[in-house]
């Protein structure tokens, strides 16, 4: 009775060993199929970068050999098409001046327009490139001062002013109003004595706004409006009377009556391109 | 031998039991601590009225935060819609976990920027630029300029329970 047993136990034994065997041979025979897999997919892709690497030394290597200027234009071209298709994405709404809204940038690349919130705009919806726009909310003509060194810096060939809507309610007298932006002229053609300067005129403000401020009453609009031609004057630059682009087109207002939307921008650049 | 065969089953049964509950709890853990960021924008959608921003591209989330999408898995940004106004949402989800510092860091400039132009001019839209609410859910990042900050960022969170 004792030999039978103990045969048993050595015959389960030698069978769990060659399970175990067994097991692992499977294993193996598993790993050296898997892990061919993998050294190929890694040779493959080592394969693409450098494709890659040479495809990207080349071009490297012709852009090396052609002008500044073919490049640009280039670039101009691509730009233009780009701005198309962003200004088609990000602005639902139809606008049919598509075609000028992407050459304005072009149009406009060596102009700079200065300004406060109102100007803030033509940055913000993306008709301008932004180094077109130096602009920043709640500018007067003394703030305004600041941001000369930026603009020399920028050497624009045209430079677009318009102030006027904070300082109405900076300025209680219209002679320090019209000192100051003499001030900023002279300190702009100091530096840039090539430069074309123009001024805009101050847009109406709806008299629902004026209600609120009356800083911005009508008296004080047309006074300050008038002293901007005087100043266009005495400093021999460009004024730019830009009513028009508001006239008969109040539902281009934002609510607060003072600020506009992105329609006024573009009606804005096009009549300004109109009247240069 | 047939108790022994008993207990066998006995522990069959229980290991396929315990086995089956850990997937369907892993599965559920692992779905809804990653929600899809449109998801996410779905349920805040239900309580908050999205209207007063835009929904804005790639192109915009480049502009205006010089962030890439290319660096996301999804995202989600709805900007002001005027110069004038400051209320923003923007939900990142990262592909790469080490790209949160940087994109933490052009949120903050961010809002720098905005805090600098609406200071001292628009007050009411400065004061929801100082409440912003930003967030980091380990690969999501969040940013929420809103007077209904709270009540979004509510909405959000639900959508990682």
């Amino acid at each position: 009775m004792r030999d039978t047993n103990d045969l048993k136990r050595l015959n389960n034994n030698r069978k769990k060993r060659k399970a175990i065997l067994r097991l692992l041979l499977t294993i193996l025979l598993l790993a050296l199929l898997i892990i061919p897999f993998f050294i190929l997919k890694h040779i493959i892709n080592n394969k693409k970068e450098q494709q890659l690497l040479k495809e990207n030394y080349s071009v490297l290597k012709e852009l090396e050999n052609r002008q500044i200027e073919d490049v640009e234009k280039e670039l101009y071209q691509k730009q233009n098409k780009k701005s198309v298709d962003n200004s088609k994405d990000s602005r639902g709404s139809n606008l049919n001046n598509e075609k000028n809204l992407a050459s304005n940038k072009v149009f406009f690349e060596d102009s700079v327009f200065m300004g406060d919130s109102l100007t803030e705009a033509l940055d913000f919806y993306s008709l301008l490139n932004p180094s077109s726009v130096l602009a920043k909310k709640g500018q007067n003509v003394v703030q305004a001062k600041g941001f000369v060194p930026q603009l020399v810096n920028l050497k624009p060939r045209r430079i677009f002013l318009r102030y006027g809507s904070n300082d109405l309610e900076f300025f209680s007298n219209v002679n320090d109003f019209e000192k100051n932006y003499i001030n900023l002229i002279k300190s702009i053609k100091e530096k840039l004595p090539n430069s074309e300067i123009y001024i805009q005129s101050i847009t109406p403000i709806t008299p629902k706004a004026q209600q609120k401020n009356p800083m911005l009453a009508n008296d004080r609009f047309n006074l300050f409006s008038e002293a901007l031609k005087k100043i266009a004057d005495k400093e021999k630059v460009h004024y730019l009377d830009i009513t028009p682009v508001i006239s008969g087109r109040n539902n281009l207002y934002e609510p607060d009556g003072i600020h506009f939307k992105v329609e006024f921008y573009t009606l804005l650049l096009k009549f300004i391109r109109d009247n240069l | 031998m047939m108790s022994f065969k008993k207990t066998k089953v006995k522990t069959w049964l229980i290991c396929i039991f315990a086995i089956v509950s850990i997937l369907f709890s892993s599965c559920s853990i692992i779905q809804l601590k990653s929600p899809k960021v449109s998801e996410i924008v779905e349920n805040i959608k239900k309580n908050t009225n999205l209207s007063s921003m835009d929904k804005a591209n790639k192109s915009k989330l480049r502009k205006l935060y010089g962030i890439s999408y290319r660096k996301l898995e999804e995202f989600a940004f709805y900007a002001p819609k005027t110069n004038m106004q400051a209320n923003e949402l923007l939900i990142l989800k990262v592909k790469n976990q080490d790209d949160i510092d940087y994109l933490k860091e052009r949120i903050d400039k961010r809002i720098e920027k905005q805090c600098n132009s609406f200071k001292n001019y628009e007050p009411k839209q400065y004061n929801l630029l100082e409440n912003h609410i930003l967030k980091i859910k380990g690969k999501y990042i969040i940013l929420v300029v809103s007077k209904n900050a709270d009540k979004i960022m509510k909405d959000i969170d639900k959508s990682f329970k």
